[in-house]
Formats: C-alpha cells, sequence, structure tokens
C-alpha cells in the first residue's frame, strides 16, 4: 500500500465532484494544496517556552551548529530545516520575507538577527521565515521546524523589552505558532528541566488537535543538576504520567552534553584531558577540586597549593576545558574520563546526554510512520472541507434552490426590478452583457431580463441537483473514512506495541508476548504458533476490558487486540 | 402506524413519542425507566440475549462474585460500547460461538426496543417510523451502520437527525408554544453533558428550519462516567487508608472493580448531585456502602464534591468558552444556552457556566434533561403527520385550517395556527 499515492487519488476523485459544483473557486485551490502537501516531507514542529533549549536541541539533533544559540531570546524567526544543499557555500541560508521575496544570505546577516535591539527586532518582523538546507538522512522523510518560543509565556524579564516591534514580533510569532500548529503533523515539546505549571499550558495548547502519539516531550538541560540518568528518567515518568493525555513520552536530553562530545571527539582533546586529570592521584582530591567551578577557578591557597601540588597550574586548568562553556558538562566529562577509559567514558556519557533514547523515539514513533502521519493529516483535512461544504455551503445551495421559482417569478412579473436588481448587485457577467451589447438603455429591458433569467438559472442548483451533490458528497466521505481507518489500523498496531513496550508492567509477560504476536512484532511468527483458542482469547480480552475502566493505555491495547482477534475470525468464516 | 424518535447514546438510549392527546412529546418508559443502558448481554450457554436494564444488572452479578476470572468471564459477553466502536468490517465474537456485525447487533437491539414499545406503549400497533439522532462529529459511515440496523430492526421509514439539532428543536416547539408566536433568526448553543461524551453546537433557526452553521467542539472522553471513576478513587482511597494500606478495592493490581464502579459509584453520584442541588445543605453526605469485605462510611462534604466534579466540568466550561469566542469572531451571537444530557443536571455546571459573562442569565435547563433529544426526534417523525384542522376567523367567521398563519380574507392573524406546520419541509 503507498500512502502518498491512495491519498493523492482520492483528493483527485473531490477534485473531479468539486468542479461541476459552484464552490469550484472556493476549494480548488486547497485542494491542489493538500494534494501536493501529501507527497511533501511530513513537518515536525519543535515547541515550547521561551529558552527553554530549543535550539540547542535542535543542533544536537542535527550535529551542527545550524540555529543560534545564545542567552537571550534567541530564535527571532521560524527555521525550517530541509534536506538539500545549498546553492552557494558563502549564502547558506534562504530567507523568505513577509512579502514572499526569497533571497539567498551569508552567516553575516545572521549574526545580524542576534539580540535583543530595536534594529534586529524591525529587521526580524520583516521575515516569513528561514530555510535551511542540511544533508541529513533524518531531513529526507521529515521537515524540522523551529519555533520561537510562544508568547503566551512571556518571561517577566523579557517585559523590559517590551516596546511596539518586540510587541507586533511576539504576536506575529504567537500567530504563526498557531498556523504551524494547525498544520504541523507531529510536535515535540521542549520543556525546562524543571517541570513548570505554565508547561502544561503550552502542552495542552499546541497539542490539543495532535493525537498524544503524535507528541513527544524533551526535557533539556538535564546537565544543570546533579542527578543520574535514571533518576531523570523517573522524574520524566512521573512528569509523562501528569501529562499523558497530551504527551505519549518525555524523554531527558543534555544537548550540551553532546556537542561538547563531538567537538572533543575530534583531535586527541579527551586523552589530553584525561592525562591531565589523572595526575590527580588521589580520589578524593579529584572531587574536592573538580566538583564545580568555583574551587576549580579558585583562588584560595588551599586550593592553589593542592593544584599545585598535582602540578596543574592555572594556564592549564582554563585551557582544560577546551572551549566548554559550561562547567556542569565538563566536570561531568572530567570524571567519566577519571575513572574510565577514554572508549568507556564517551559511551557512558552518550548514554547520559539521552540523545540515543531520542533516536530510537523518533524512528519508531516519527520516522517510520511519517508518510501514514502526513497522510491522515491530509486526509483529515479533505474530510473537514467535505464536511463543511455539507454543512455550510449544500445548506445555503439548498436555500436558494428553495427561492429559484420565486426568483424567476419575480423576474417574469417585474421586469423592471429586475434590471434594477442586476445593476445593484452587479454581477460581473450582467455586467458586460450590458456593456456589449451597446443597446441605449431604455431598449434593453427585455435583454436584460433573458440574461438574468439565464444567470440565475445556471448559478442555482435545482432541488434534485442538491440530492445529487449530497450523494455524491456522502459517497466520497465514505471512501475517504474507509483510507482513514486503513491508516489508523496500521497506526494503532502501532500504537500499541509502543504502549506495551513504555508500560511493562501493565499485563503479564504471556499477555505481552500474546499481544505482541498478534500485531506482528516478531518476524516469522504468527499467533497460530501461540495454539492459542481465538474465540476463548476474545472472551477472555473482552471480559478483562471491563476492569480497566479509566485506563486508557490499557483499554487502547485491548481494543487493538480484541479488533484483530475478530478480524482473523472474519477471515476464517470467509475462507470456510 | 406509531412513529417513535430514539436517542442513541454512547452509555443510555432513550425513547419518546408524540402524545396524540396533548400533542406534545413525551418519553417512553421500558420497565419503568426511560433511561435504557445500550448494551446487550449474550450468555454463555447459547440463550437468547438480554438487553438494557437486565443486561446492566450483569454488573450487581458480578458484585457479589468474589472470583476476578469468574466475573470477567460473565462480562465477555457484555457488549457495551457499540456507538463509539461500530465498524463496517468487524465481526463481533459472541460467547456462543457465533458472530454478529455491529449492524446486526445494534439491529437486535433497536429489535428488542420496538417490540417492548409495541407491545406496551401501542398496545400492539406495529412502530413503523422512526427518528435516530446522531453527534455532529459522527463519521458517515457510522450513520449507515445506524440506518442499516433500523432496517433490520424492522423500522420502514427510517430518519436521521443530528442530536443538538433535535433538543433545540424540542426547546424551540415548547418556546414557541408558550409564547404563542414564531421563534425566528435566534441561535441557541446545545451544552450536551452527558454519560461519555461531551458535544457542543451552535444550531440557528431561520425560515427553513434549524441547522449547524459552525463546526461543533467536543470531546469524547468527557462525562459522567469519569465522574464515576474519581468517586471510586475516593472509595479506594478510603480503603486504603483504612486497611492501613494493606487492600484496594480491586483485588488485582492496576485493575478497577468494574462492578462497584458502574453500579455503586454511579448511584452514589446520583445520590450526591441530588442532595447537593438544595445551596442550603452544608452538612456532608454520608454513603453507606458494603465495600472490600466490609461496611464502610464515606463522607462527602460539599468542598469535596467540588473537588470531585470540577476537573471534569472545568473541560467543558473551557471549551465552552473557546466556543464562545469563536462565535463572536464568526459574527453570530448567542441567544440561549441549552443544557441537556444527564451530568449537566449537577448544580455546579449551572453556576459555573452562569459566571461566563457572555452567557449569563441566558442559560435554560430543559425539563427533561436526559430525554429533551429523542423528543425532539419525536417531533421530527410525527412532522409529517400534523394534519390541518377545521377552525373559523375569530373576526370575520369565515372557514379556515390550521395550516393558515392568517385568515385569508380579511388578514387577521389566525390564533388556532398550529405551529408544527412551520417546520414541515
Amino acid at each position: 500500500m503507498n500512502p502518498t499515492e491512495e491519498t493523492r487519488q482520492i483528493i483527485a476523485k473531490v477534485k473531479a465532484f468539486i468542479s461541476k459544483t459552484p464552490w469550484k473557486e472556493a476549494f480548488e485551490t486547497r485542494l491542489d494544496v493538500l494534494s501536493e502537501r501529501a507527497s511533501m516531507p511530513c513537518e515536525l514542529a519543535i515547541a515550547g517556552r521561551v529558552k527553554a533549549g530549543k535550539s540547542s536541541f535542535l543542533n544536537a539533533l542535527l550535529g551542527e551548529k545550524l540555529a543560534m544559540v545564545g542567552t537571550t531570546e534567541t530564535t527571532a524567526t521560524i527555521n525550517y530545516f530541509k534536506y538539500g544543499v545549498p546553492k552557494d557555500q558563502e549564502h547558506p541560508v534562504l530567507v523568505v520575507w513577509e512579502d514572499g521575496k526569497e533571497e539567498w544570505q551569508s552567516k553575516a546577516f545572521l549574526d545580524s538577527l542576534q539580540g535583543n535591539t530595536r534594529e534586529v527586532i524591525e529587521k526580524a518582523s520583516k521575515i516569513d521565515h528561514l530555510e535551511y538546507y542540511v544533508q541529513k538522512d533524518i531531513l529526507k522523510n521529515v521537515t524540522l521546524v523551529d519555533t520561537p518560543g510562544t508568547n503566551a509565556l512571556v518571561d517577566e524579564h523579557n517585559q523590559r523589552t517590551k516596546d511596539f516591534f518586540s510587541d507586533s514580533l511576539r504576536q506575529k510569532h504567537h500567530e504563526q505558532s498557531i498556523r504551524l500548529k494547525e498544520r504541523a503533523d507531529a510536535v515535540i515539546i521542549v520543556v525546562g528541566h524543571v517541570p513548570m505549571a505554565s508547561n502544561s499550558d503550552i502542552i495542552a495548547n499546541f497539542t490539543d488537535d495532535t493525537k498524544a502519539f503524535n507528541a513527544m516531550g524533551i526535557m533539556t538541560k538535564i546537565d544543570n543538576e546533579n542527578l543520574t540518568i535514571e533518576e531523570w528518567k523517573n522524574r520524566c515518568l512521573s512528569y509523562s504520567n501528569m501529562m499523558r493525555q497530551h504527551l505519549s513520552i518525555i524523554l531527558p536530553v543534555s544537548a550540551s552534553m553532546v556537542t561538547a562530545i563531538n567537538s572533543l571527539s575530534s583531535g586527541n582533546k579527551l586523552q589530553y584531558i584525561q592525562g591531565v586529570v589523572r595526575q590527580v592521584t588521589n580520589a578524593n582530591d579529584f572531587e574536592r577540586l573538580f566538583a564545580n567551578s568555583t574551587k576549580f577557578f579558585s583562588q584560595q591557597s588551599a586550593y592553589l597549593n593542592l593544584f599545585n601540588k598535582y602540578g596543574i597550574n592555572e594556564t592549564m586548568r582554563k585551557s582544560l576545558m577546551c572551549g566548554i562553556t559550561d562547567y556542569p558538562v565538563f566536570y561531568r566529562i572530567a570524571r567519566e574520563l577519571y575513572y574510565n577509559s577514554v572508549d568507556e567514558a564517551v559511551a557512558n556519557i552518550r548514554v547520559y546526554s539521552g540523545m540515543q533514547d531520542v533516536w530510537m523515539v523518533l524512528n519508531k514513533q516519527f520516522l517510520n510512520r511519517s508518510r501514514i502521519i502526513r497522510c491522515t493529516s491530509v486526509l483529515k483535512a479533505v474530510h473537514a472541507m467535505l464536511d463543511d461544504i455539507k454543512n455550510r455551503c449544500l445548506y445555503d445551495l439548498r436555500q436558494e434552490s428553495v427561492n429559484l421559482y420565486a426568483y424567476l417569478e419575480i423576474i417574469k412579473a417585474y421586469p423592471y426590478y429586475a434590471e434594477v436588481y442586476a445593476r445593484r448587485n452587479t454581477s460581473q457577467e450582467i455586467a458586460e452583457l450590458l456593456s456589449n451589447t451597446g443597446i441605449p438603455m431604455p431598449y434593453i429591458k427585455n435583454d436584460v431580463r433573458r440574461a438574468f433569467v439565464s444567470f440565475v438559472k445556471r448559478n442555482i442548483c435545482s432541488d434534485d441537483e442538491c440530492k445529487i451533490i449530497q450523494s455524491q458528497l456522502e459517497s466520497l466521505l465514505v471512501e475517504i473514512e474507509q483510507l482513514q481507518g486503513q491508516f489508523t489500523q496500521t497506526d494503532k498496531n502501532a500504537e500499541a506495541l509502543m504502549i506495551l513496550e513504555s508500560k511493562a508492567n501493565l499485563f503479564s509477560d504471556k499477555e505481552v508476548e500474546e499481544i505482541e504476536t498478534l500485531l506482528g512484532k516478531h518476524v516469522g511468527r504468527s499467533i497460530s504458533d501461540l495454539n492459542l483458542s481465538i474465540g476463548e482469547r476474545i472472551l477472555y480480552w473482552r471480559g478483562k476490558r471491563h476492569f480497566y475502566q479509566g485506563n486508557i493505555d490499557a483499554c487502547q491495547v485491548i481494543d487493538t487486540t480484541i479488533y484483530n482477534y475478530n478480524l482473523l475470525i472474519k477471515n476464517e468464516h470467509e475462507y470456510n | 402506524m406509531a412513529k417513535i424518535g430514539i436517542d442513541f447514546g454512547t452509555s443510555y438510549t432513550t425513547l419518546s413519542r408524540v402524545n396524540p392527546g396533548t400533542g406534545s412529546a413525551e418519553p417512553i418508559r421500558i420497565n419503568g425507566k426511560e433511561k435504557i443502558p445500550t448494551m446487550v448481554f449474550f450468555p454463555e450457554d447459547g440463550d437468547s440475549p438480554s438487553f438494557g436494564e437486565q443486561a446492566y444488572n450483569i454488573y450487581r452479578t458480578c458484585l457479589k462474585i468474589k472470583d476476578v476470572n469468574k466475573s470477567c468471564r460473565l462480562l465477555a459477553g457484555l457488549y457495551s460500547d457499540l456507538k463509539t466502536n461500530m465498524n463496517p468490517e468487524e465481526q463481533l465474537f459472541l460467547p456462543n460461538g457465533r458472530s454478529l456485525s455491529y449492524t446486526e447487533m445494534i439491529g437486535e437491539f433497536l429489535k428488542y426496543l420496538k417490540e417492548e414499545v409495541e407491545s406496551t406503549i401501542f398496545h400492539g400497533d406495529f412502530v413503523t417510523d422512526v427518528c435516530i439522532t446522531y453527534p455532529v462529529k459522527f463519521e458517515e459511515f457510522k450513520k449507515n451502520i445506524l440506518r442499516a440496523a433500523a432496517s433490520y430492526a424492522g423500522f420502514t421509514n427510517i430518519k436521521m437527525l443530528m442530536e443538538p439539532v433535535a433538543a433545540a428543536m424540542g426547546y424551540k416547539l415548547a418556546e414557541e408554544k408558550e409564547l404563542g408566536s414564531l421563534c425566528r433568526n435566534k441561535s441557541v448553543l446545545v451544552y450536551d453533558f452527558g454519560g461519555g461524551t461531551f458535544d457542543l453546537a451552535f444550531v440557528r433557526f431561520d425560515e427553513n428550519g434549524e441547522h449547524i452553521t459552525l463546526p461543533p467542539k467536543g470531546d469524547l472522553h468527557c462525562g459522567g462516567q469519569d465522574i464515576d471513576k474519581n468517586i471510586y478513587d475516593e472509595w479506594d482511597k478510603l480503603v486504603f487508608s483504612e486497611t492501613g494500606g494493606k487492600k484496594h478495592i480491586s483485588d488485582v493490581e492496576g485493575m478497577v472493580n468494574a462492578p462497584f464502579l458502574k453500579t455503586t459509584c454511579r448511584e452514589n453520584k446520583e445520590e450526591i448531585s441530588e442532595y447537593f442541588k438544595n445551596p442550603e445543605r452544608s452538612r456532608e453526605k454520608s454513603l453507606n456502602e458494603d465495600v472490600a469485605d466490609d461496611y464502610r462510611e464515606l463522607n462527602v462534604s460539599r468542598q469535596k464534591w467540588e473537588d470531585i466534579v470540577s476537573p471534569i466540568i472545568d473541560k467543558t466550561i473551557s471549551l465552552t468558552i473557546e466556543m464562545l469566542t469563536f462565535i463572536t469572531e464568526q459574527n453570530y451571537s448567542v441567544d440561549k444556552v441549552i443544557l441537556i444530557g444527564g451530568s449537566s443536571r449537577i448544580s455546579v455546571v449551572y453556576d459555573k457556566l452562569n459566571k461566563i459573562p457572555q452567557i449569563r442569565g441566558k442559560i435554560v435547563r430543559v425539563a427533561d434533561l436526559d430525554v429533551a433529544v429523542a423528543n425532539g426526534a419525536a417531533i421530527f417523525a410525527n412532522q409529517e403527520a400534523v394534519t390541518a384542522q377545521k377552525c373559523y376567523c375569530r373576526m370575520c367567521g369565515e372557514q379556515l385550517d390550521t395550516s393558515m398563519k392568517f385568515c385569508r380574507y380579511c388578514g387577521t392573524p389566525n390564533f388556532r395556527y398550529d405551529f408544527r406546520f412551520a417546520d414541515i419541509k
């Protein structure tokens, strides 16, 4: 099954239908856009509060320093990351201005967008978005969108810079974020390392339309607190249980750790750090000296003497950090290097940074399903459009059709009114007719009347035509729903498997194995190998379903299981 | 040739008919109850299925069975979420080894309703016409299943109507009767807070009847069931603390005691809600139940009750505010807000809605909250049956009939005019 092709086919059908109805102009372009969207890569938006660490996370994800990272409100524009090569290495960024113009710009231009001054804000408010082209495999199926922090939650200290431009810019960002929210297929929400009540607002706000399964959370800046990865994971788990209606999972990530380890891996920097650090032969002294930055850079004689004892002078200490700006990050790396070999240390830090987990979840939840996600959202839009036609436009049409005969009667009875009406509500065609005839005004009454009658007849459907349109609409809706059903079913199986994996204690091991086999997780094994009576199992799960009320996860898994079993039974019947 | 309206709900189904004596819609009671649980139970021994209240009573039977596996086995034959899960491809497997499609399953349920109604209310007269309601956001295929199920049940003339439209229609007719004038160019917001779902719809009346102009809003998992679950959690806390942290209501970890939730907690909810309806009651409501092998007492103060219901009601309130802003953006205004659905009986709902400035003082609680939709459906099913009757002009004495709004000779308004004619299309 090729979801893109099927979606496009159905859109073509809808288009063929629309072109025969009076709403041709209103909807045709939108259908074209949707049809194009079906084959474009799926959009993954990265959202979060101002300064939650969105850009750092993005850099860690792409492994390149693209989005600018700074301490002020950095991302003043929306950034798109797409697959491709920039035309000119000197001008790597495509700037799309608000008026639709596009131009390639250099790095210097980006630097001029840094900061919070009036000029910068003025400039940024004229930009619609920036496009970066990167050759990363992840971008082949997914376009990443880096959003500016939502304005719903402006920090108090940001209020200081409040003036006209920043206000309008923020307003614009807010609008853009809302627009993004409507079209993004999946969302990564970046929450700070300290869960805050305001976060849940943002999450609820950004994910109310998308399915929870299509939204994941990232807890950034976890290097700021000295906790082990297990402690972070527990914190994330309790937080994600709170947010489970909106987010499928929250993962801890240290973006700066990833960038640090990437930059250190080149050259022999790691070996150098290890060499220096291991000069401190006493482990207790190492903990004392390196534990925090005040001690490390201390000018107190006690510490200075201790450092000198192990032969580490001040210049060495400064060069030791190798350009890492965050001390906690450096400390963690140094500590790993102190106790472990270089390879082990790198592996440990990569685990701690959490990026591997992120990749795993990203692959499973988004990248493998990206086509389905995109097609489902396109189909949803088409369905909503047809619904709108059915509920609103068709109603208007029918109302007019009721009036059709009344109009014609009026025209027949009062030719003069018809003319006045035609002139007052000058529809384009009648106006042209009037000017083209060239007949002096007093003599055209009959012509106008005839023209008006034909105009009314052409533009108003009769009652029968309305009925035909309605039945066509309904059959199209059914077709779309069938396709949606197919997509969601493949999706639901994947979703159930994900839930099983993340919530291990939901069912017993035997039950988990049964469900996983049924949903096709183990390649080459089918449910018939387990020697279960399908009927018995259906009844077992149906009974169990009643006892899991209020537990959305469990219900979802059980529903999917029962559905799959029912399908098996149905196929068996048909086979016999 | 009788006609009825059916509101096929997620947890309850209600029926209504137009009383030929009074001319207004009234609920039909089956076994003395207007709310019939939308449930079908198939016993394992292949006996004929039971429906509605009888099927619901399986939960009560299970309450006495202490073995979870046994009650699991029994409940396997209980089909309760027909409306949300219906699907054209699926075949439902039954405990007796057969299987039914959703059309047949719902058809059986409707057939049961039809036969009950025919034997009790209409005294053997066949019910041929039916109007079934459906939510605004209801997939087309589900509608087809519902229609097919109705014809499976033996209805010959089947009409479909949207739930909020039906509710608004019932309200409109009652209003018109009271005022004696037509209700036109008005718009109402229908707040439907039922057992399983919450729906908001904006309905406008004009010359051509009622219709939905704006996309509706709603929440699929927000309703009375969630309140039941919160009460269950309160009981669970009580049991846990009284046994010193050794016991839960349910014997198996991670599972809930479904029979207890479905019977006791649901009744508790209705009791407390009724108790706190009177704003002067300040004392705690004490509940005595047999929970976890012992008689226990749970005291619910007004504050605690509000804590229990608020999380769920607040969701509906915020959706209502969103909807209202959307309505204002589209240059419409709301004349009335109609509360329907069993859960909107809770007084907190009214109080909270009344705090929204745009709709303060415009909130109407319909008399039959549970059956408002079915009433509208019954009216719709009967619309064509309205026949004109002879009457005379009070000014000039000429003969007229009740379908005429004005006297055709002298133009005086006809005070015997039947407003139902306005709705015949």
